[in-house]
């Protein structure tokens, strides 16, 4: 019986966690049946457990029948995971290529094309790096939004209806699969830009460059980053959904409000350089920046509320929309 | 062409396995007292087939389990459940219209 014992603790190393104890001594049970059954014929007990374990097989093979066989990825989330992974294997690269080459002009004061593009020749490798670790995370992000919050993807079992198709948009829900791409591409590169090419944000005179931004700009910095990760987030959600929604919009208002908030306290901090050339203090430029980030940041706040309250004056549409 | 053969033999099998089993489920069995049914009404399947798959259909829901020591070790007894007899008796209805078309659709080909 040492035999039949060696035979499972070798299935048990492949089993699943939680249902070792139980399977092993249902296992043991079944092989022992079978023992019995071929010691009553009159073989020895060990030729007997001998010749079950023979055709019971490999324990990896035994033990691999145990494991439910899932895919990683749903079905539902396939096509989006899909498309994702697409946009980022385009748009990574080609942003870090054009943002190091975009540093590489600005830096290098007498460059041939040559030069030009041996430094585009040089920075692929570190592009390449970088796709594959972003493709991994969004591969980790879509495996955990499967794992964890499955239910939310499991379509109720309904009889179909096309009178229960959903409306097409409204114009205020509607948004196109290029509007969505271009954000997320824009967001991308202004997030790469301000975290890990600031030095490009400079005031530029002749070989002189002076940065705009001096470290004051590093706390407001994770605020940004928030707005802009979320902003992609809707906009990833947008890819798969086609459409805007209430709830959609209600963020899209909130961020815009954020984004808005955002600019005014970046104008009214102290994150801009004085800017000093040749003597001659252009600290102006720094200041009409500040000026357009007010104007800005109050348009998008009064723009957004207006947008928003002039969605639910169309109750009748968006109610129409509900009952779908 | 041998190998074709045998995976789709596999495959056809798969489906009718689930059947034969949850068919003799209608009464209480423990692991090798069902392959002894299923053998002597002449359906020879894999122990390694079996178990797992009386596993898997007991997480379905479809069968109620239970271990019971009886002389001279414990076992896990399985049999049908209300689900399972319904389902078993949906998926009869399937195969035997199943089996009729694709009896008829030979019979065109010959």
């Amino acid at each position: 019986m040492i035999l039949l014992e060696r035979y499972l603790l070798q299935v048990e190393r492949y089993l699943p966690f939680k249902e070792r104890k139980d399977t092993i001594e249902e296992l043991r049970g079944l092989i022992l049946d079978q023992v019995d059954s071929l010691v009553s014929t009159g073989e020895s007990e060990e030729k007997a457990v001998y010749k079950v374990l023979l055709d019971l097989g490999e324990p990896k093979e035994v033990a691999n029948g145990y494991h439910e066989i899932r895919p990683i990825i749903s079905k539902e989330l396939e096509p989006i995971l899909m498309l994702v992974l697409k946009i980022v294997s385009i748009s990574l690269p080609l942003t870090i290529l054009f943002a190091e080459s975009l540093s590489f002009v600005f830096n290098t004061s007498n460059f041939t094309f040559m030069d030009f593009l041996l430094n585009i020749a040089y920075n692929i490798p570190s592009a390449l790096y970088a796709l594959v670790m972003a493709l991994g995370t969004v591969f980790i992000i879509f495996y955990l939004i499967e794992r964890f919050a499955q239910p939310k993807f499991e379509f109720n079992e309904k009889i179909f209806n096309p009178d229960h198709l959903p409306d097409i948009p409204i114009k205020v829900f509607k948004i196109s699969l290029g509007e969505s791409i271009f954000v997320i591409l824009i967001t991308v590169l202004a997030l790469y830009l301000i975290n890990y090419q600031q030095g490009l944000i400079s005031v530029y005179y002749d070989d002189v460059k002076i940065p705009l931004l001096n470290s004051n700009f590093d706390i407001i910095l994770p605020f940004i980053n928030i707005g802009w990760l979320t902003a992609i987030i809707l906009h990833i959600y947008y890819l798969f959904s086609r459409t805007r929604n209430i709830p959609s919009k209600t963020i899209e208002t909130i961020l815009g409000i954020y984004g808005g908030i955002l600019l005014i306290v970046l104008a009214t901090s102290n994150i801009l350089n004085e800017v000093v050339i040749d003597g001659y203090n252009l600290t102006v430029l720094p200041n009409i920046l500040k000026i357009v980030f007010i104007i800005v940041g109050c348009s998008s706040i009064v723009a957004k509320i207006i947008e928003y309250v002039k969605m639910f004056i169309n109750l009748e549409r968006i109610n129409e929309l509900d009952k779908n | 062409m041998q190998e074709i053969i045998k995976n789709l033999n596999q495959e056809l099998r798969k489906g009718t396995l689930v059947l034969a089993v949850l068919s003799q489920l209608k009464e209480k069995h423990y692991g090798y007292s069902l392959v002894e049914s299923l053998n002597k009404k002449g359906l020879r399947i894999e122990q390694n087939t079996l178990y797992p798959l009386l596993r898997r259909l007991d997480k379905q829901g479809l069968l109620e389990s239970t271990w019971e020591v009886v002389e001279p070790r414990p076992r896990k007894y399985y049999q049908l459940n209300k689900i399972g007899k319904e389902v078993l008796i949906e998926l009869s209805k399937t195969y035997k219209n199943n089996y009729q078309t694709i009896i008829s659709l030979l019979k065109e080909e010959s």
